[in-house]
């Protein structure tokens, strides 16, 4: 029986619009009814994004139901490609048409023949079982894919070698934070510049640099099936981990040292490996000598929830258990929160507005981790 | 309009689903009646809900219903139908779902069926009714399935519709509901005027908030006045089951009309002699001046008005002519709003508006531009020469009677002020 007391886990649907829509200069179309696209931009509004895609919905009546008539969505198409609204338009299915099966394929098949000179791109994860992993995994493969066809990838404009970024999504807390803070390791530790942004604000344009990045970095499993295929079809390397803590984040630049043939700038290196070296010592001191509540407990199973666990237990000290620090999404940590939480993940209760916040990834995010929870260990109110 | 925009004439508005939308690419639309009905339930003490969909109406609906259990225990639940579900439906797990929110604690369930629920045919109604055979608590069933209209108005009407499910038939006693609240000045001198009947009425006011256990008194009613319109659905339908008589109290913003429902009202309980309420004589002043001043002019309503048809009728009958009209709901009740307006002479274009904007090329196909009259707008300002009522999710205060209609008329007037500073300019 599928009731939920709480809240019900995200759609495919949701995955794919979270994904998509972060790609500013798209527009969005779903054929479906309305209101939860309304929703979804509520979503956006709160994920701190000051620019994101046109969320358009079409809605539909019952005479559209009864007769399958598809018009509602090829005068929206129209109507966003003649004045030039988008770049790219995702189509993207909901339940009723599903329900119904809508050939949304075809009819994006006819749609893009009608309007060569923009992309029209088509999803499916709208079914009833898909969710929000598999849509994020379609929306980053399906948009390689499309790249992959002859004449789609760009023209070469970036002035350094690049890389491509996987899989950061606006359903964890700090999201631009964090793809800022891998930016910036690429950028001091390998000279390079971003080319795709996939999860987080990204164009159209730097999309299509995706083809002559020298690597992808690939965050969480959703972006591992879209950096395989532009391996296979481009020969882009790509390099599947998360850099959290310090061990963490320098096992991940010794990857990417084999990866690129090349060594990190070390003077950068070395200046912030001190910097974490020195906060971590801090912090695994007190957890040592507070082991009696060095308890952490968080939620979920996904490479952020490993990624920090494995840094705190192998590195800082921790217990992991709960009843001391509760990481996890504001929903969770509102029935069952511990003595100290924070939120890792969005829900329907975050409202984020400051994209510099401190990252959870990367040095500094071992640095905000490790601050963090200094402040719980020594803090006299938690003893 | 152009092509860009649709619109049919207000004459061809049949159903909901006759209102055309004024964009193809709505960004980003309206919200669906869920919305609405949760947003209205939360103020409702007593009430659970349980919201049957997809995941999207579960996961969202939490934007509304923040949390699971309420200040007084009601029970905020969602079921989301499986793959199996959809094909063979659900009525067995939504069953054991009402059970074991009995189970927790919840004595009156509101279900708000969505699209997909509705698509498949479940009747959810039946089920509902099952399950208060052999069960403490009780459901109630709305269908709100978006797909069967365009935007959230219904959300409103099928709620306070559906918490007649939880009265029981009752012996009528000397009570006298207000179906929408009346706080205002007039509200008080009518509530005054009630007291000086032959029998002592209680007067019990439904607004925003209120309680299940006080509401259900209602049909212990003797009448209904309705001032929001939101409640009009319920009052008929308490006429039908109970026999309890209603009055619309804002069917109309004309002196006269108010003055028939007032005298409905002394007639059916009793009353002394209609007061003369403290605003009916300034009301008319003032309606003489703007009538006047007013005659001829053009106007579009744009914002998301309850009583749009009721206000347009009444502006056309001070010699306005209305060139566009945003419907956000028709029901068959509305048909005698409609026709009056037509009975004017008006037929302006009709749609649902789904984004802010009308490009000025629609204007002349609106047949706004007019030369020589006056030209306004309620709803979100257009343009510098285009006086505007400002209105967004609210346009006036919750008033009454000959109070709204004066609350109206200021406006209309501030408007003319408005245009004499263009002129000086």
């Amino acid at each position: 029986m599928p009731l939920y007391k709480n809240v019900p886990e995200p759609s495919g649907r949701m995955g794919l619009i979270w994904s998509l829509a972060t790609i500013y200069d798209s527009a969005v179309i779903e054929y479906g009814s309305m209101g939860h696209m309304l929703y979804a931009q509520k979503w956006m509004n709160q994920t701190g994004m000051i620019k994101y895609g046109e969320l358009i919905s079409t809605h539909l009546s019952e005479k559209d139901i009864a007769l399958g008539i598809t018009k509602r969505l090829e005068e929206c198409v129209e109507e966003v490609v003649k004045p030039g609204r988008a770049k790219v338009i995702f189509l993207i299915p909901s339940s009723v048409p599903e329900m119904i099966g809508t050939d949304l394929e075809s009819i994006g098949e006819e749609l893009s023949a009608a309007y060569p000179g923009i992309p029209i791109i088509t999803f499916k994860a709208g079914n009833f079982k898909a969710s929000r992993e598999q849509g994020m995994e379609e929306a980053y493969e399906k948009i390689v894919r499309h790249l992959s066809e002859e004449g789609n990838e760009g023209i070469g404009t970036l002035k350094k070698d690049s890389f491509n970024l996987f899989g950061i999504s606006c359903d964890w807390s700090r999201f631009q934070a964090d793809t800022a803070e891998i930016c910036r390791m690429m950028e001091r530790g390998f000279d390079m510049e971003p080319a795709a942004i996939l999860g987080s604000s990204c164009s159209m344009d730097q999309i299509c640099q995706m083809t002559k990045a020298k690597i992808t970095l690939v965050i969480r499993k959703e972006g591992l099936k879209a950096a395989k295929l532009l391996y296979k079809q481009w020969g882009v390397p790509y390099l599947y981990l998360a850099p959290y803590g310090l061990a963490g984040t320098l096992q991940w630049i010794k990857e990417l040292e084999t990866i690129l043939g090349k060594r990190a700038e070390q003077t950068f290196l070395k200046k912030e490996q001190e910097e974490v070296a020195h906060a971590k010592h801090i912090c695994q001191l007190y957890t040592r000598l507070h082991k009696e509540r060095a308890n952490i407990w968080i939620g979920g199973e996904d490479e952020l929830a490993r990624g920090i666990s494995t840094f705190a237990m192998n590195e800082i000290g921790f217990t992991f258990a709960q009843g001391g620090i509760h990481m996890s999404d504001g929903v969770e940590l509102r029935n069952n929160p511990g003595l100290f939480s924070i939120e890792v993940r969005r829900s329907i209760l975050s409202q984020s507005i400051n994209p510099y916040e401190l990252p959870f990834m990367g040095f500094r995010g071992a640095l905000n981790l490790c601050g963090l929870w200094h402040q719980y260990i020594t803090d006299r109110t938690f003893q | 309009m152009s092509q860009q925009h649709k619109a049919c004439l207000l004459s061809e508005v049949e159903s909901n689903q006759g209102i055309p939308f004024s964009h193809a690419a709505p960004a980003v639309g309206h919200h669906c009646p869920m919305h609405t009905a949760l947003a209205t339930l939360q103020g409702v003490r007593g009430v659970s809900t349980l919201v049957v969909g997809m995941p999207e109406c579960g996961f969202y609906s939490r934007y509304v219903m923040e949390t699971p259990k309420g200040p007084d225990g009601e029970l905020h639940y969602t079921y989301v139908l499986d793959d199996n579900e959809v094909v063979f439906g659900c009525r067995e797990g939504l069953l054991k779902a009402l059970e074991e929110m009995q189970r927790d604690g919840a004595d009156a369930i509101a279900v708000i069926m969505t699209c997909v629920p509705a698509l498949i045919g479940e009747d959810i109604q039946e089920i509902t009714e099952s399950f208060g055979t052999g069960h403490r608590a009780r459901a109630a069933a709305m269908d709100l399935a978006h797909y069967k209209r365009n935007g959230y108005e219904a959300g409103y009407y099928e709620t306070y519709l559906a918490l007649a499910e939880f009265c029981d038939a009752s012996k009528k006693e000397n009570m006298v509901f207000l179906l929408g609240g009346a706080q205002s000045q007039e509200g008080r001198e009518l509530c005054e005027w009630l007291y000086t009947g032959p029998s002592s009425y209680d007067i019990v006011t439904i607004e925003d908030v209120f309680e299940l256990s006080q509401f259900t008194k209602i049909s212990s009613s003797c009448l209904n006045i309705v001032t929001n319109i939101h409640f009009l659905p319920l009052a008929k339908r308490l006429e039908a089951i109970y026999d309890i008589p209603y009055v619309f109290l804002g069917e109309t913003y004309g002196r006269g009309g108010i003055q028939e429902v007032y005298k409905k009202i002394g007639a059916t309980l009793l009353l002394k002699e209609t007061p003369v309420f403290s605003h009916s004589q300034e009301a008319a002043k003032l309606e003489a001046s703007v009538r006047e001043r007013l005659e001829g002019s053009r106007f579009l309503l744009t914002a998301n008005i309850p009583d749009a048809l009721i206000l347009t009728e009444y502006l056309c009958s001070l010699s306005m002519t209305p060139c566009f009209l945003h419907l956000e709901e028709y029901q068959q009740w509305m048909k005698e709003w409609k026709n009056k307006i037509l009975s004017h002479g008006s037929n302006p274009l009709t749609a649902f508006l789904v984004e802010d904007s009308i490009a000025e090329d629609g204007f002349k196909e609106l047949g706004f531009e007019k030369p020589g009259s006056y030209r306004f707008v309620i709803g979100k300002e257009i343009g510098e020469e285009i006086g505007c009522l400002k209105a967004g999710r609210s346009f006036l205060p919750p008033l009454i009677g000959y109070e709204r209609t004066l609350a109206l008329l200021k406006l209309l007037d501030g408007l003319l002020r408005e245009e004499n500073t263009y002129a000086a300019l």
